[in-house]
């Protein structure tokens, strides 16, 4: 078996339906009406579910055995595979440093640190004016005029 | 009749109050944008502006909504006119001539009048067929109760799960899934037992639908063009004569936007086709009835008119099914249910019998909303597409900026960050398995009703099963159901047997 997208993809979800399905027997039952309601229906999905990726993952097998699939998956990590590894955890980072430097401060770093690397460093002056005004554009709009509270600055009280 | 123009009258009272002609207006210029802007098409774009519509209250937020919806069928077409890329999956048919008449014959003026004429008539006529199709459909599903509910979340789930493309029902209902999963987490609302919170106390009230789409489609959507920056990126024309179209190519055009309309309108009414099936069904019929087919995909007026006029009818009927029966059939109207639901607003039935002025206010900020996009992509298209020259390393990070300080303005919460990045990644992968996304992101929005209309059902019949065919609305709507999910099989076989045949022969 040649472990294409498609393949990993079948058995990724195969492995969801199956573990969404022990989740929901390990559930407390309901202390009134019928004990099993909140289980029935997330069971039907973990059935519906393992049934879909089985016969997905059957015909894939077929139409590899036909010689029609798709090729291997390359466990190479290309450019794309870069940006995209360096945007999550930027998004990780983001959501970790928002309520400690506030708004404007995390957005700039944020917004900014993600342009810089996709232009590779190339460019430093468009990004960083553009990230600036993204950052105290937003914070003046949905801050002041939205009225959503967000993180200010920290030390200064704007 | 009367009642119609009644209720017409009171509607247009609502939408010409100067504030909801400038949310109206507001809706429309960003809709353009949005759908100029390769990458995010309207259910994302109605996703990101969400906190904008929290201060305007329902109508208002219910206006600029629909505002952006068919905008973005008006601004998709920029993009594949004037550089071949589509703005949104609508707009792809519009690409085949679009682009060709602008740049081999010459002629972008007449492309982007032609685009946005037929916009114009195509949303109105539509809004036409809506004004009439509305209250009737509204009255008759007044009667419904959790049983009819629910066999029509089904068919409404299951067509759009099998009419994601050749060879992708199963992936459709698989995505589907996914969706109906995402939304059982939390407090189980009719039994308060905890399911799938794993301790966390964010994850009690469940994971916010709206972060899903978010995620799904916006961070998603980015994700996926991150590799493609830089490639190819083709000169943006921003200076053009007088955007107008000559007396021949009208002639030739005004048929195609009158056999499109109805066909587009149909299509978005049905759940599960959108606008992108309308137009491309639009496009390959008035191919098949052209007098002049060898000009098709070399820059024929008609084969851009008639998409153009498609996409919009259905944008307007897909609104259709989620106002008056409050079920969404397409990614975009699912979005727009999850706002008006966070908004306190249930769409539906009673939405025409208790608030008509919300209804039919917004029905008749569509002509208006019409008008004012005709004037914005006509005159002004010069202006606008400057933006499809902002750079995408600059675009795509602002995309980002914009879908975190949405999410952060619907919970208030930082653990939302990673569940967003985590759905953009499931949202990118999926994509690259083939897996369509509408189907989890129709799930995740009706999973809890779904279930919810499910048990109360049972309850009722005391667990007796025989509730979900137990009358003539749920027979047919079963019927339904199971049609749409034959249907692609049948075709398939069809075909195969068509092949066999002719092998023989």
């Amino acid at each position: 078996m040649v472990l294409n997208f498609n393949v990993i993809a079948d058995l990724a979800f195969l492995l969801l339906g199956l573990a969404y399905g022990l989740g929901a027997l390990a559930l407390p039952e309901a202390n009134f009406g019928d004990p099993m309601a909140p289980k029935v229906y997330p069971l039907i999905i973990s059935g519906l579910m393992c049934v879909l990726s089985v016969v997905l993952l059957a015909s894939e097998i077929k139409k590899q055995k036909a010689g029609t699939a798709e090729k291997a998956v390359q466990f190479k990590i290309g450019n794309e595979g870069k940006l995209v590894a360096f945007v999550s955890v930027a998004c990780v980072l983001y959501a970790f440093l928002f309520n400690i430097l506030g708004y404007v401060i995390a957005t700039f770093l944020f917004v900014e640190a993600i342009m810089v690397f996709i232009s590779k460093g190339k460019k430093l002056l468009s990004p960083t004016l553009w990230a600036l005004g993204f950052a105290v554009g937003i914070y003046l709009l949905f801050g002041k005029v939205l009225a959503i509270t967000l993180p200010p600055m920290p030390f200064l009280d704007i | 009749m009367e009642t119609i123009f009644h209720n017409l009258l009171l509607g247009l009272g609502v939408a010409i109050q100067p504030i909801n002609i400038m949310w109206v207006t507001l809706g429309g210029v960003l809709g353009t944008i949005i759908g100029m802007l390769p990458g995010i098409g309207p259910a994302s774009g109605v996703a990101l502006l969400l906190p904008l519509t929290f201060t305007m209250g329902p109508v208002g937020a219910l206006i600029t909504m629909a505002g952006v919806y068919y905008g973005a069928m008006f601004g998709g077409s920029r993009a594949s006119i004037l550089i071949n890329t589509p703005g949104d999956g609508a707009s792809i048919a519009s690409c085949w001539d679009g682009y060709p008449l602008a740049t081999t014959l010459k002629r972008p003026e007449a492309a982007l009048a032609i685009s946005a004429i037929a916009s114009f008539i195509g949303g109105m006529i539509a809004t036409v067929f809506m004004i009439f199709l509305a209250q009737p459909l509204a009255r008759f599903a007044i009667k419904f109760g959790p049983a009819q509910y629910l066999m029509l979340y089904f068919f409404a789930l299951s067509a759009t799960a099998s009419m994601s493309g050749q060879g992708k029902v199963l992936k459709g209902f698989l995505s589907m899934c996914i969706g109906l999963m995402a939304a059982t987490v939390g407090i189980d609302a009719l039994s308060g037992v905890q399911r799938y919170t794993f301790g966390l106390m964010n994850l009690q009230g469940g994971i916010d639908f709206l972060i899903t789409i978010i995620g799904i489609y916006a961070l998603g959507e980015v994700f996926e063009s991150l590799g493609d920056i830089g490639k190819g990126k083709t000169k943006v024309q921003t200076k053009f004569g007088r955007i107008w179209i000559t007396m021949k190519d009208w002639k030739r055009s005004w048929p195609a936007i009158l056999r499109s309309t109805p066909l587009g309108f149909l299509i978005g009414v049905l759940p599960g086709t959108g606008a992108t099936m309308a137009a491309i069904m639009a496009y390959n019929q008035e191919k098949n009835i052209s007098k002049h087919k060898d000009e098709f995909g070399k820059g024929a007026i008609e084969g851009l008119a008639a998409p153009e006029a498609a996409n919009n009818a259905a944008s307007v009927g897909a609104l259709i099914p989620m106002m008056t029966l409050g079920i969404p059939g397409s990614g975009t109207t699912a979005v727009m249910l999850g706002a008006l639901l966070m908004l306190g607003l249930q769409p539906g039935p009673l939405l025409f019998e208790k608030s008509p002025e919300i209804a039919w206010g917004v029905i008749a900020s569509m002509i208006i909303g019409n008008c004012i996009l005709a004037v914005i992509n006509i005159p002004m298209a010069g202006i606008l597409v400057r933006i499809l020259a902002v750079p995408e390393r600059i675009l795509y990070p602002l995309i980002l900026g914009l879908a975190f300080i949405g999410t952060y303005s619907i919970s208030q919460s930082t653990l939302d960050f990673v569940i967003l990045t985590i759905f953009g990644l499931l949202g990118l992968f999926m994509k690259r398995a083939g897996i369509p996304t509408s189907p989890m992101v129709l799930g995740a929005i009706v999973g809890g009703a779904i279930e919810e209309k499910f048990r109360q059902a049972l309850m009722i019949s005391n667990g007796s099963y025989g509730i979900f065919l137990g009358d003539p609305i749920t027979i047919v709507l079963a019927l339904l159901t199971a049609g749409s999910i034959l249907l692609p099989i049948l075709q398939r076989a069809m075909k195969k047997a068509k092949g066999a045949k002719a092998a023989a022969a």
